[in-house]
């Protein structure tokens, strides 16, 4: 089973396995989320649509989809 | 002048390159925000100790030469087009050492264009006691460059980069660089087959061409089509190729930086975690995101109230001293009401711009913009915006100049420009000038529970219904717009940083001087030509009124004052301005509006603030008092029909709601001109607007009038 980072509970980690979807892989690949690399998913939006995860020191914020995009091992 | 030896500042966003921009150049540099001026780059001069200047570019933070966005697709612009006027002779890349692995990838991707390069550690200051330090032998073996740590806060090791940057102006040759990415066959036999069409001897750049052609500007037509077939012959796969070449980098510099690390405590707990567990809160972010634009508004209004009155009265006292001093005639005239009546009018609103841009400013430097980017994403995708639109809302409060130019970070073209036709309006600055004098008329001052002042609320009010504006346009327009490209968030939220200073005040410098060279430039031309048409008529007509008003006022038995006043506001109607804003007035009567207040509606097409310059040039030149400030002078009007005052609640109502909805900003439509490469938006931007501005107005009157 494909798990993502939607999977994780809030303040839990994982590593990056593989993506599901080319284009954004292209994206998500440039600001550092690699596979092998270790996500953390913080914190949901306050009105939804959005999360934020930490990747190291940084903490970017992505839309559902594309946190749906990162499958975690 | 003979051209000088340029070096490009490259790294991703959040290096810390700005900083170092401003730490190198201090004031020499040029932060060009308006038309007529390029804007896509922050230029500056660096002057080295061999006695040299060089001129350093800033160029926009990028993640990657994949650019997302048309503020990110200028960089890969520059750096594939060796003959272009912005190619760089040398770069200087910028890293935090707080993030080096992730700001490593563009560093491998830039050093294998071959320019002369040296890696720029900045933030030293925050990795060392963040735990994090670099062994710069191990990077500097890697990357074939030398590296050099600099903390651009504390002034630490500029003098250290400068001295390399004179190491860079006289390396003649460069070694070919190709750790980071080996071309597989397809990408070989692509690059080889393009080289032939762009005579450019780089591979890399011949493998960005591959990837970009599409939308490069500096390939001609012809050579889009031949390298669009060489790219389709070798079935050439962008997406994959690019994923490819990402992977293979890291791969490469992953254990180098692991080699270089000399200690580590990443799972330090970070107090900007903890700030944003409140900022970004379901219940405390939002509101605190209001109580920020709420403080806003209110110091807006209350903190400038003071350094205003001391303002207007120095012009109003330059403008009886001009009187008092000089020979009477017509040079004097035109100095007090035309020239120092104008400036004054829209001067004296400094206060105010210079707060607003401060805090906007802050806002951004400290981080907290893109939280509220990413707190408000999902609102905004309701209304066919992205969550980077807020930026682009925030400023046009400033104004919607740099608003429109800050869209060039929303990847997404429907989104982008959605954002830049709602942009304008929101209320600007320069409507501050207008609501403040025209607001006195509509809501009395007095304070409202216990502490607020009625006027910044209603102040606040006029910015409130241009939010919904922006928004509901925003919504209609996402219904008639279609796209099917993809729209993304991933945004960085950066660490929390006390503002540098020095950044935001050379920020708000620049800003508050633009607008009063632009504005006052304008405000300038236009105060004189309306004075020489305001004081001159057609044929002798000025004369003859002159004479039936004198005729009228003795007859009326009127005191002396209030004949000078009589002959004075009929030598008005007959001159060129006059019959101007009587030719329009029957368009704008339904309004509440008479050929005066048409007057000031034509000048502030130029540019809203004119429209209290105009206001103090008509009614002064109108009236035989100086003293009085443009209020006192709007105040005092009578509406010759009612008898009572000119600007009662309906009129001064109906004029408020024109100018929160109208597009009278010359500057604005020429932005979006360039912004969107067609006329088809700004014209339909100040259709659209107009059409909300003349409507809203008539309602108003025709209800309370």
């Amino acid at each position: 089973m494909n798990r993502s980072v939607l999977d994780l509970k809030i303040g839990q980690s994982g590593v990056v396995k593989s993506f599901a979807d080319e284009s954004l892989a292209c994206k998500l690949l440039t600001v550092g989320i690699i596979p092998d690399s270790t996500i953390s998913l913080i914190r949901k939006a306050p009105f939804g649509g959005a999360y934020c995860i930490r990747l190291g020191q940084t903490y970017i914020a992505v839309r559902t989809a594309e946190a749906a995009s990162i499958l975690i091992k | 002048m003979s051209n000088p030896f340029n070096i490009a500042l490259i790294g991703n966003p959040n290096s810390g390159k700005s900083s170092l921009f401003n730490a190198l150049t201090g004031l020499n540099q040029k932060i060009s925000n308006y038309p007529g001026v390029t804007i896509d780059k922050k230029t500056g001069t660096v002057k080295l100790s061999t006695g040299d200047r060089i001129g350093l570019i800033d160029f926009p933070g990028v993640y990657s030469l994949y650019p997302n966005s048309s503020e990110e697709r200028i960089v890969v612009q520059a750096l594939t087009n060796p003959e272009g006027p912005d190619y760089p002779d040398a770069i200087v890349y910028v890293a935090a050492s707080t993030e080096l692995e992730k700001h490593l990838l563009l560093a491998t991707q830039v050093k294998e264009l071959d320019i002369p390069m040296v890696l720029c550690l900045t933030m030293m200051d925050l990795s060392e006691s963040g735990g994090t330090t670099y062994d710069t032998e191990v990077l500097s073996k890697y990357l074939g460059i030398p590296v050099i740590g600099v903390s651009s806060l504390k002034g630490i090791n500029i003098d250290g980069l400068k001295y390399q940057m004179v190491h860079l102006m006289n390396q003649s040759t460069i070694d070919s660089w190709k750790k980071g990415h080996k071309l597989n066959r397809s990408e070989q036999e692509t690059v080889d087959q393009i080289k032939l069409q762009t005579g450019v001897d780089n591979e890399y750049q011949n493998l960005l061409i591959a990837h970009h052609h599409k939308w490069l500007n500096h390939i001609t037509a012809a050579q889009r089509i031949q390298i669009s077939s060489k790219v389709d012959e070798q079935n050439f796969n962008s997406v994959k190729y690019q994923i490819d070449e990402t992977m293979g980098r890291y791969n490469s510099f992953t254990p180098v930086i692991k080699k270089a690390e000399i200690s580590d405590s990443k799972e330090k707990g970070s107090i900007t975690d903890r700030i944003d567990r409140i900022i970004t809160h379901k219940v405390f972010g939002p509101l605190i995101f209001f109580g920020v634009m709420f403080f806003i508004f209110q110091a807006i209004y209350a903190w400038a109230a003071g350094p205003m009155d001391w303002i207007e009265g120095l012009f109003a006292s330059m403008a009886s001293a001009v009187h008092n001093y000089m020979p009477a005639g017509w040079v004097a005239d035109l100095l007090a009401d035309g020239v120092i009546a104008g400036l004054g009018g829209v001067l004296v609103f400094i206060p105010q711009i210079t707060i607003l841009f401060l805090l906007v400013s802050l806002l951004e430097e400290s981080g907290y913009m893109s939280r509220a980017v990413f707190m408000f994403d999902s609102i905004m995708q309701r209304f066919g915006l992205n969550g980077r639109s807020i930026v682009a809302l925030i400023s046009s409060g400033a104004c919607a100049i740099p608003a429109i130019m800050s869209t060039r970070t929303i990847a997404n073209w429907k989104e982008r420009l959605t954002t830049i036709m709602v942009s304008p309006l929101i209320s600007c600055s320069a409507r501050i000038p207008v609501y403040t004098v025209l607001i006195g008329f509509v809501v009395p001052s007095k304070t409202v529970g216990g502490i607020f002042n009625a006027q910044g609320l209603a102040f606040m009010g006029l910015y409130l219904l241009s939010i919904v504006a922006a928004l509901g346009s925003a919504w209609i327009f996402k219904l008639i717009l279609k796209s099917d490209e993809r729209s993304f968030l991933m945004i960085e939220l950066p660490q929390y940083k006390k503002p540098i200073w020095k950044n935001v005040l050379i920020t708000v410098k620049e800003k508050v001087w633009t607008f009063i060279v632009e504005a006052g430039r304008v405000i300038l031309l236009i105060s004189i030509v309306l004075w020489f048409m305001a004081s001159y008529g057609p044929g002798n007509k000025m004369a003859q009124s002159a004479e039936q008003a004198e005729a009228y006022s003795i007859e009326q038995g009127y005191s002396e004052q209030e004949t000078e006043d009589y002959i004075a506001s009929q030598q008005l109607e007959s001159s060129y301005v006059g019959h101007v804003g009587k030719f329009i007035e029957p368009v704008i009567r339904p309004l509440g509006y008479d050929w005066k207040i048409g007057i000031a509606l034509i000048t502030s097409f130029a540019a809203r603030e004119v429209f209290v310059g105009t206001m103090a040039t008509i009614y002064s030149v109108g009236s035989a008092d100086d003293e009085m400030t443009v209020r006192g002078l709007m105040e005092a009007e009578i509406n010759p029909v009612t008898g009572g005052k000119r600007y009662d609640f309906a009129t001064a109502l109906s004029l408020l709601l024109f100018y929160v909805f109208a597009l009278q900003c010359m500057s604005t439509l020429a932005v979006t001109k360039r912004e969107t490469n067609s006329w088809r938006w700004p014209i339909i931007q100040f259709v659209f607007m107009g059409a909300m501005a003349y409507l809203s107005a008539l309602g108003a009157y025709q209800m309370f009038g």
